[in-house]
């Protein structure tokens, strides 16, 4: 039994030790993850590095599927030593050891009942003739036993026996002398009585003498100190209060013994019968399995950090909330990041007129340096070089078809050719010239639309971002939530811009904000985030910062209204004064003139009336429109 | 909970060897016959709770698992 228990014991220690390891792979593992996600909201890492340093800890699998793998080992691992502990059990349950202990117990009241035969053996004659010789005329024997008291009876025995050893060793058949064997026992001395009563009943039986026999001895009761049978039972069943182990109790009971402190007990009042019965008794009513164990401090730990991981586990966790919550938009909207697309018209231009549009350039490099820059401002998605070359194709396009175009016109209407020519020449040019001033000037006309617009939203593109970031959210996720909610213009398109370069391009938050602001038309928008960027740099609350920049630009915003407002109540009364009250005046005035009869200025009153109804009033109209259009403020 | 099984297992080995030289004694022991079964029959018992130790823990971590 021990050599299997022991060796079962090693595998499962084995065993135990990997799983120990694993164990603590894991949650290191998960620990790591917290600290790195940690560091991460702290603003230690970017995005990217945060995501690199993720995949080197995962060895590129996901978390899920990494603790999935440890978790199968140490499945595999639990198994594995159930398996052995399962075979512990068996062992010990079957085994019958204390059965050999009975046998053993058997057999050596055997061995002293077959040296007793042998000593028989030895005393007694091999046969009947041998025995025959050994008797003696029964005169010589003849005693009449009478009832004498036990002292004289004893004493006469005594007397008898040594007479008839006498006479049995006087006699001239050789008698074996008797040899103590020596019996491999501890206890000696019922030996020593058994072989003393037998060699009596022997010459008894040889002899026909009645030897008195000696009162029965009572087994006489050495005192050996026994333990206390409600320790015994206790035992069973108690807790061990402390880490004793078996070994250590029985050295302490070895150590009373030899002391002889405790002496005899209660225990040596009942026999070993009864207390093996109240024992068996005792467990056959509860099972050997205790049902209560100590709760050992490792448990005691794990039940300290089970809650702690498991708020771990359902703690507020911005960046994979920011992971779901993009993942459920992808599903949703099917986002699509929007790239530059090659046109025809792109690919035309640039076969044919590139060289036109080098030469160009190289020639007047400030002209187009504007316009490069414009481009950028505008967020015209085409590529500077490529905007050129359209903008010169257009042109010679224009031109040419424009020119024949003319000619045949002028042809048509004056005879001369050369005048003809010479006119759609020059009209023609115009005309190219005209899709190149276009084309030159529409990226400031979309610049100034841009600033307009961004302008206008953000104010509440900033409240928007405060309030996100007063959640906790990091500074990319609130770009990303801005850029996806497309209800601030060019506010979300540059913001947008923003989240691009930061997933797309690898760039870190400080270096995507700082591009965006430079290509931003807006001097606001720029302000804005070149103080963004110094306050994340200076380790200051971006909080705080957007927080006080979205009170500020809702104050610029009301302040702008208030002036606008206030404007355009000056041209209402400007508007009610000349095209409200001035015309009535007017055709009043004519009305009466007309009375009179006579004209103004040379033209009639009927016309004048007309041309003031129909063109003069209208066209002041439109003219104030105009105006207003151009005073509105850019919020 | 690694810990109480190895603890666990140390106990059934050490009290393995315990019943093994209390067999191997027999009656010969310093104990007595009956002592000495009775010996036997504590440091199974204790095997026994030990093992069933150990398969509680296991379940737990199976189940945690």
């Amino acid at each position: 039994m021990l050599s299997d228990i022991k060796k079962y014991c090693n595998e499962i220690n084995d065993l135990v030790k990997e799983l120990e390891i694993y164990e603590k792979y894991k949650e290191q593992l998960e620990k790591d993850l917290y600290t790195l996600e940690q560091q991460y909201q702290q603003g230690k890492f970017t995005y990217q590095k945060f995501t690199e340093l993720k995949q080197r800890l995962l060895m590129g699998k996901t978390k899920q599927g990494l603790i999935i793998y440890y978790n199968s080992y140490i499945l595999t691992l639990v198994k594995k030593i159930d398996f052995l502990n399962t075979q512990i059990f068996s062992e010990v349950y079957n085994d019958r050891s204390h059965i050999d202990l009975d046998l053993a117990k058997e057999s050596f009241v055997h061995k002293i009942e077959k040296a007793e035969e042998k000593t028989r053996k030895e005393l007694r004659p091999e046969s009947e003739s041998d025995i025959s010789a050994y008797r003696k005329p029964s005169e010589v024997f003849d005693v009449v036993v009478r009832p004498q008291t036990k002292e004289a009876m004893k004493e006469k025995a005594m007397e008898e026996k040594q007479k008839a050893t006498e006479k049995i060793i006087q006699t001239p058949v050789e008698i074996k002398p008797y040899e103590k064997k020596k019996v491999d026992v501890i206890t000696p001395k019922p030996q020593e009585v058994k072989l003393t009563s037998s060699v009596e009943a022997k010459i008894s039986e040889l002899y026909s003498i009645e030897i008195p026999k000696p009162l029965p001895e009572k087994p006489m009761l050495i005192p050996r100190p026994r333990e206390n049978i409600y320790k015994k039972i206790s035992l069973l069943f108690e807790k061990k209060p402390n880490k004793k182990t078996l070994f250590d109790e029985i050295e302490q009971k070895e150590n009373v013994k030899l002391k002889g402190g405790e002496g005899i007990k209660l225990g040596s009042v009942f026999n070993l019968g009864i207390i093996k019965n109240m024992r068996e008794r005792s467990r056959e009513k509860t099972d050997f399995l205790s049902k209560k164990t100590l709760v050992s401090p490792s448990l005691l730990r794990f039940k300290k950090i089970e809650p702690e991981t498991e708020r771990m586990k359902t703690e507020f966790n911005s960046t994979l909330m920011e992971k779901q919550a993009r993942q459920i938009r992808t599903i949703l909207m099917g986002r699509k990041i929007n790239i530059y697309n090659p046109t025809s018209l792109g690919y035309l231009a640039n076969l044919t007129v590139r060289r036109i549009s080098l030469f160009f350039m190289d020639q007047f490099p400030d002209f187009f340096k504007s316009l490069y820059l414009n481009l950028r401002y505008a967020n015209i998605k085409i590529l500077s070089n490529t905007y050129v070359n359209i903008m010169f194709f257009m042109s010679i396009m224009s031109f040419l078809i424009s020119f024949p175009l003319l000619l045949i016109f002028f042809l048509i209407y004056k005879s001369v050719f050369i005048i003809a020519l010479l006119q759609s020449i020059a009209l023609a040019s115009i005309i190219g010239g005209g899709i190149f001033a276009v084309f030159y000037i529409y990226p400031q006309m979309k610049i100034k639309q841009r600033v307009r617009s961004i302008n206008t939203n953000l104010p509440f593109a900033i409240d928007h971002m405060s309030s996100v970031t007063a959640s906790g959210v990091p500074p990319v996720t609130m770009f990303k939530l801005i850029s996806d909610s497309r209800d601030y213009g060019e506010v979300s398109l540059e913001i947008e811009k923003i989240s691009n370069y930061i997933d797309l391009f690898g760039y870190d938050l400080i270096t995507a904000i700082r591009t965006v602001s430079i290509t931003a038309p807006s001097q606001q928008f720029k302000e804005f985030f070149e103080g963004m960027i110094n306050t994340i740099e200076a380790g200051g609350d971006l909080k705080n910062y957007l927080s006080e920049k979205s009170k500020e630009a809702m104050m610029a915003y009301r302040l702008e209204r208030q002036k606008y407002v206030e404007a355009i109540a000056t041209y209402s009364d400007i508007y009610i004064g000349i095209l409200i009250a001035a015309p009535l005046f007017f055709i009043s005035t004519l009305a009466l003139v007309s009375m009179l009869g006579g004209s103004v200025g040379g033209f009639s009153i009927d016309t004048l009336i007309a041309l003031g109804t129909y063109l003069i009033i209208p066209v002041l109209n439109i003219f104030f429109i105009i105006f207003l259009e151009i005073n509105q403020p850019q919020v | 909970m690694i810990e109480q099984i190895k603890e666990d297992v140390e106990k059934i080995s050490v009290l393995a060897e315990l019943c093994e030289d209390l067999v191997n004694k027999g009656s010969n022991s310093a104990y007595g016959e009956h002592e000495t079964k009775l010996r036997i029959d504590v440091a199974k018992d204790q095997i026994l709770k030990s093992t069933y130790n150990i398969k509680r823990i296991l379940t737990k971590i199976e189940n945690r698992l």
